[in-house]
């Protein structure tokens, strides 16, 4: 359950730190403070009016209004001290190694939301190029049925190709990948090499653009220079990605084995 | 404070490179005997472990340990440019790190002794069923073949007599090495064993072939694998989980 609380004294402010600091719960202060950090450099911030977050595992970040990067930020911490001193509430969070030191000193402090969040969610990144290209390499049957991959980055011209290979009717295949919209600029590149193939070897392949999604202007230009086009889904791909990734145990498990 | 002078400082341009891989700051370990860097990556998936005696050095004067604690990446920026026969000196006080490239100018760089804590690696001797001695390229060029096949590099001793190391991906690559073969210099088999290991972290030490001429090898089955590169005085030690498939 998330709280929101606007003490009355710099006294409950302090507790209230403290408790949630103590059942590690992520807290978010509003106030108005001065930041002094200490360790492998040194830095002073001003009076200001920002927040300050105290994650559930001790990291901790201090935002100002504006901009989406934090002016201070402690990734992990040691020790929170929370503290009345001199008519301020001074928050200290300590770490050890590497040895660094955030003082905030509020002078006062608007309001506290404070709660357990529980996520056990999973952070889906979509994939660069070269991993989509890796995935339909080892699954060509992504792309088409049939389809035998022989060579990807093939040189073609002054470029490379993504993708190369044969279809069920042994005819050549030239892929090109684009990991985002697919512009009439990618459909350029690929009749490029086409065509550079086309002359050099008198064979006429098929030249497939792939990519999640394609502008209007790209979709006209592959039908009227005879190109063709497979629309791909990430989320899928996602799926073979963690499929592939290889997993590892760590050193540690063999060296603390063996010690 | 301390101060000692490599002769050469390519091969510390292929160290700080290999160490910058896996690491974003290290903490370069001065004793009396010598140099010495231990890191492990952030994921406790390889370690790398490097030694220089004193007499390694052209000057070594370490009265008594100190740490200089530094960025990699600064590290690599300011040895990007370094020329074979130019030389690395380093200056370590509590306070600051010193290093100067003397090469036809001498080029100073100060830096702040960063705090880096030590790796916190137990200090277990891990026994290995298979140990080769083998020229660096042979390693070299097995990296790069599985490279163009996959994401593995798989190892394997069947017998006394042979040694495989295989790229695995949607097909293989496969580079045979037989006791008798110039580039094998030598070949223990305590048990058959065979293991897989990402070339992902193989292919960070990949530039210390640049550096030494042999490198040895040492693995088990589904162990850790020990790739030690033999520097004309001292070694770099890479030690690699291995992959689970």
């Amino acid at each position: 359950m998330i709280e929101y609380i606007k003490c009355s004294s710099n006294n409950e402010c302090v507790e209230i730190i403290k408790n949630a600091v103590r059942n590690k719960e992520l807290i978010i202060i509003f106030g108005k403070y001065t930041v002094d950090y200490q360790g492998r450099a040194a830095s002073k911030l001003t009076e200001g009016e920002r927040f300050v977050i105290i994650k559930q595992d001790g990291a901790i970040i201090i935002h100002r209004p504006t901009g989406y990067s934090p002016v201070n930020w402690q990734p992990s911490t040691s020790v929170i001290e929370v503290v009345e001193r001199d008519d301020k509430v001074v928050l200290t969070a300590i770490r050890n190694k590497p040895r660094e030191i955030v003082w905030v000193y509020f002078s006062e402090i608007y309001g506290i939301i404070h709660g357990k969040l529980v996520d056990q969610g999973e952070f889906i990144m979509y994939m660069d190029e070269h991993e989509i290209r890796d995935i339909l390499y080892e699954n060509p049957e992504l792309i088409e049925k049939g389809l035998r991959i022989i060579e990807k980055e093939k040189p073609i011209g002054n470029g490379y190709a993504d993708l190369f290979g044969i279809d069920k009717n042994n005819v050549p295949v030239i892929i090109e990948i684009k990991r985002i919209s697919a512009s009439r600029d990618a459909v350029l590149q690929l009749f490029n090499y086409v065509k550079i193939y086309e002359n050099k070897t008198g064979v006429k392949p098929r030249g497939i653009l792939v990519a999640p999604n394609f502008t209007s202007s790209a979709i006209e230009s592959i039908h009227k220079l005879g190109l063709e086009y497979k629309e791909i889904n990430l989320q899928l791909l996602w799926k073979y990605k963690k499929a592939r990734e290889i997993k590892h145990g760590t050193l540690l498990e063999f060296l603390e084995k063996k010690k | 404070m301390a101060r000692i002078v490599y002769p050469e400082a390519k091969y510390m341009k292929e160290i700080i490179d290999s160490l910058g891989k896996i690491v974003d700051e290290v903490a370069f370990q001065l004793t009396p005997e010598g140099l010495r860097v231990k890191a492990i990556d952030p994921a406790r998936v390889a370690l790398i472990d490097i030694y220089l005696p004193q007499t390694a050095f052209l000057e070594y004067d370490v009265p008594e340990e100190i740490i200089a604690g530094l960025s990699t990446a600064n590290l690599s920026k300011l040895l990007k440019k370094v020329k074979k026969g130019d030389k690395f000196v380093m200056e370590v006080s509590e306070e600051k790190v010193v290093i100067v490239i003397e090469a036809l100018v001498r080029r100073t760089y100060r830096f702040r002794n960063l705090e880096v804590p030590l790796p916190e690696v137990p200090e277990a001797q891990l026994e290995f069923n298979v140990e080769a001695q083998m020229l660096v390229d042979v390693i070299k060029h097995a990296i790069k073949d599985a490279e163009t096949v996959g994401d593995l590099l798989e190892l394997e001793a069947p017998d006394q007599e042979t040694l495989y190391l295989r790229g695995r991906g949607v097909s293989v690559t496969e580079t045979k090495l037989t006791m008798g073969m110039p580039a094998l210099l030598s070949l223990e088999v305590k048990n058959p064993s065979k293991s897989a290991y990402q070339l992902e972290y193989l292919k960070h030490v990949v530039n210390l072939t640049k550096i030494a001429e042999l490198a040895t090898i040492r693995f088990s089955t589904d162990m850790p694998l020990e790739l030690e590169f033999s520097l004309s005085e001292g070694r770099v030690k890479y030690l690699l989980a291995p992959a689970a498939i």
